[in-house]
């Protein structure tokens, strides 16, 4: 079990920052959920905190290098509304892999502190949509997962994507999943 | 805790009527989001509709080559059945099937009645939209009726319903023009995608820019992703009627308003199947009750369980709908 904590505000950046974050004018801030816990074993390759050049939002972010050789990155961007991004990186394209990465992500999702939450394991439900509308992983694809699939009593866009990379990448295929909660 | 089926059901299947119902039940919430199939009668029998829904259930949706017709208890095709249901919710419908037995009497439950006894005297009525654009369901307007009678206010006020990806992406393109760090930050992934085609474009002329966007919102739209909340074709408004209401201009209609109470009416209604979805927009800047119903997916029959008037549609199969 892989736990990495990022540092409290003060040491990454200066107190005031951590201070406006809380403010009013983003209230998605109060519920970032900072030590997400991964269910695999791996080692820490970066991480960090920035602001969005686009939107001023803030940005947690970390990659981790997991011992089977798959790759893990998790974005939190938040302030008006809550992003959530998660790029595994499969080491090979099989369908075993696949499934592992799905269940990595769940466990990530499982740990964010917003008012979501699947009403299944994310893997069944990836299974179903691509069942649906006929997605193998020879292919990549993006897709939005039904909004049924989660409990909110917020506004939901939740997506799934599956990314074939070229030859010359480090890993053959990325899982993309994205969760923003909030906003418009 | 759900008991899911006891036995099982469909080809061969063991087929008792309690557990038909509940997988009629399930399969009729796919099939109600499918273009092409129709929802089958909740009866508790089976036969060849029942049969050949689990058929396309199986083969659309759990992937099976060869689909056998049959859910058994625990089963893959179960599994994928209950996929979109949590625990509490498998349960709720398990219990108001329990409730009733195995009676003709289906779709009557213990559970509060709703009528809509009464509801003539409340009014739902629109504002700031367009004519082409009224229209929610009469069995919508009814469950907000309902929500009315419950929180003692006598109207509400319908500020939104859908829009079209060219309204949708003009809306945008005004408000970028304003301010495009505050639209980044205020849409998800998918609006991020269609405010970058304005900032790439923005020096082409305004028409072009639009057109540009209404193709990302389509292009998106094809993966079944939504740009907005209110985004979506008239087919599949249809399908589900999304609605805002004002707080301000409910205000503004009522002279008693009651905030609060009709935001715990709502939460009743989801609770009973009734809304779909509720999102409590009323303490943001949109101001707003955002509710989210399928015309028809549960009877509100003409009277109370009491009334002497109580009509033989309503202690049929919930199939017949009223409104």
């Amino acid at each position: 079990m892989l736990k990495i904590s990022l540092l409290a505000c003060a040491f990454l950046l200066s107190g005031t920052a951590c201070a406006q974050e809380s403010s009013m004018a983003c209230p998605y801030s109060d519920k970032v959920e900072y030590d997400l816990e991964l269910p695999v074993s791996g080692r820490l390759v970066s991480e960090g905190r920035e602001r969005d050049e686009d939107s001023g939002e803030y940005i947690v972010k970390r990659e981790v290098s997991l011992d089977n050789g798959d790759s893990v990155y998790i974005e939190q961007k938040y302030c008006s509304m809550y992003n959530l991004t998660v790029v595994y990186r499969l080491s090979e394209v099989k369908e075993f892999g696949f499934a592992k990465g799905l269940d990595v992500i769940h466990s990530i999702i499982k740990g964010v502190d917003q008012d979501y939450s699947l009403k299944s394991p994310l893997g069944g439900i990836v299974k179903m949509t691509m069942n649906q509308r006929r997605l193998t992983l020879s292919d990549s694809f993006e897709y939005g997962l039904p909004l049924q699939a989660a409990r909110s009593s917020e506004n939901v866009e939740h997506t799934i994507g599956f990314e074939l990379l070229p030859d010359s990448s480090d890993f053959p295929a990325e899982i993309q999943f994205y969760l923003g909660v909030g906003g418009l | 805790m759900s008991k899911g089926i006891g036995q099982s059901v469909g080809n061969g299947g063991v087929n008792n009527r309690r557990d038909v119902i509940l997988i009629q039940i399930y399969l009729n919430n796919f099939l109600s989001e499918s273009s092409s199939e129709k929802v089958i009668a909740k009866d508790g029998l089976i036969g060849p509709n029942t049969i050949s829904a689990i058929i396309w259930f199986q083969k659309n949706m759990v992937g099976m080559n060869h689909p056998d017709g049959r859910v058994d208890p625990n089963g893959k095709t179960f599994r994928y059945l209950t996929m979109y249901l949590d625990e509490s919710e498998q349960e709720e419908i398990e219990k108001n099937i329990d409730s009733v037995g195995t009676s003709k009497e289906v779709g009557v439950s213990k559970e509060r009645v709703r009528s809509k006894a009464g509801l003539d005297g409340f009014q739902v009525t629109y504002n700031g939209v367009a004519e082409d654009k009224r229209s929610v369901d009469g069995y919508s307007i009814n469950v907000i009726k309902l929500a009315l009678k419950e929180s003692g206010m006598a109207a509400a006020v319908i500020t939104s319903t859908y829009r079209t990806p060219e309204e949708q992406a003009g809306i945008m393109l005004r408000n970028a023009k304003k301010s495009l760090k505050g639209q980044y930050r205020l849409y998800g992934s998918a609006g991020d995608q269609v405010l970058k085609v304005y900032e790439d474009n923005k020096s082409k002329k305004e028409s072009e820019v639009v057109d540009l966007m209404v193709d990302k919102v389509n292009e998106l739209s094809k993966k079944g992703i939504r740009v907005s909340k209110h985004c979506v074709s008239p087919e599949d408004y249809r399908k589900l009627n999304v609605i805002d209401i004002g707080v301000n201009s409910t205000r503004a209609a009522v002279k008693k308003f009651h905030k609060d109470k009709f935001t715990k009416a709502l939460k009743a209604l989801v609770d009973e199947g009734y809304i779909e979805r509720l999102i409590d927009e009323t303490g943001k800047s949109n101001s707003c009750w955002h509710i989210e119903i399928k015309p028809n997916k549960k009877s509100i029959p003409e009277y109370g369980k009491g009334s002497i008037l109580h009509p033989i549609k309503y202690i049929n199969n919930g199939e017949a709908m009223i409104c």
